[in-house]
């Protein structure tokens, strides 16, 4: 196949995949939620501070969920939270992402056995697609932990899913 | 009219004034960090991931036990008396197969405090951070280097132990009436 076309045509015109084209624009510059909770949202905010630079990645923060794509659950989730946060992250339109960051939302952290007060693991009441590590983690980890979730958004199927 | 112009000159000053710091900050370096491109050096003993350098621990547990969140899960197996299992790097006598050396990320505070106790400094934090996940479960670290056969042989064995202590325990009672 790739014979018959013409090399000069072939190095011009560009084929792909509506899944690919879709993905691909997507993950480009995916707006998170203002929404911090606890201690990782002050990391959180250094994140989109110069220093670490979230627009270099074409994020910013939204102030409303209807605008935003991804939520960035940073920090301990409570009980009396929960709802709220459930009710934001139905508010978000499709396509949206949840980022797990720090400890506390990754699976209540130091608050897992004794904390009454506390949601066991954020992705209890909101499907989470990447866990950030750390207590709270570096700016540097959140951004690795975006990155990782633009990789996911990037090789995700829209069109022709599997099974 | 002169208060007039006066606002006139005052509005160009002050923007001069502020557009000439602006244009001092055109030479002054950037002070973004590219991070996928460009890392910034940690301290060598800054508290990030967790390692455990299995082959100095002596399982005994200290750690476990120092950890506010209880984020640390080891199993130990006692070594037979005619078995050596070696020293740790300082020489401290290995007494336990440690079966199960499991650490939590997920919960970890990054406190430190299981590193003091440790008797062989075997477990410590690396400035390792960038290890975000798309599953919980792959931020439980396995450290241990024994197999599930391996396992289920030393369990077995430690069964048939303690059955031949408890029967030559009974055995005896009846004797020492």
């Amino acid at each position: 196949m790739s014979d018959t076309i013409d090399p000069g045509l072939r190095n011009n015109v560009l084929f792909t995949t509506m899944d690919k084209l879709f993905s691909w624009a997507r993950q480009g510059s995916p707006w998170p939620i203002t929404f911090g909770l606890a201690c990782c949202a002050i990391e959180m905010m250094a994140t989109g501070a110069s220093r670490f630079d979230l627009d270099r990645l074409g994020m910013f923060f939204r102030p409303s969920p209807r605008q935003s794509d991804i939520m960035i659950v940073s920090g301990t989730v409570t009980i009396k939270m929960a709802p709220l946060l459930r009710r934001l992250y139905n508010q978000m339109p499709e396509p949206k992402y949840v980022i797990s960051m720090g400890s506390c939302s990754n699976s209540g952290g130091p608050y897992w056995q004794y904390g009454y007060h506390v949601l066991k693991g954020v992705d209890q009441i909101v499907p989470v697609d990447v866990y950030v590590p750390g207590c709270p983690p570096r700016p540097e980890a959140l951004i690795d932990g975006i990155l990782q979730l633009k990789e996911k958004i990037k090789n995700e199927r829209i069109f022709s899913k599997k099974g | 009219m002169r208060e007039y112009f006066k606002n006139i000159y005052e509005a160009i000053v002050t923007i001069l004034i502020g557009m000439g710091v602006t244009f001092r900050h055109l030479f002054v370096p950037s002070v973004t960090l590219q991070y996928p491109h460009e890392k910034l050096k940690l301290p060598e003993r800054s508290r990030m991931k967790l390692f455990v350098n299995i082959d100095d621990c002596i399982g005994c547990r200290q750690c476990e036990r120092a950890c506010p969140v209880d984020c640390i899960t080891i199993d130990t197996i006692k070594a037979g008396k005619d078995e050596d299992l070696g020293a740790a790097s300082n020489g401290q006598k290995k007494r336990f197969h440690v079966t199960k050396f499991d650490i939590d990320m997920s919960l970890c505070c990054f406190c430190n405090l299981c590193t003091f106790p440790c008797p062989t400094e075997c477990i410590y934090m690396t400035p390792e951070f960038d290890f975000a996940t798309y599953d919980r479960n792959n931020l439980i670290f396995h450290f241990s280097n024994y197999t599930p056969e391996q396992v289920r042989e030393l369990k077995e064995r430690e069964a048939q132990q303690k059955a031949a202590l408890a029967n030559a325990k009974t055995g005896k009672k009846p004797e020492q009436k």
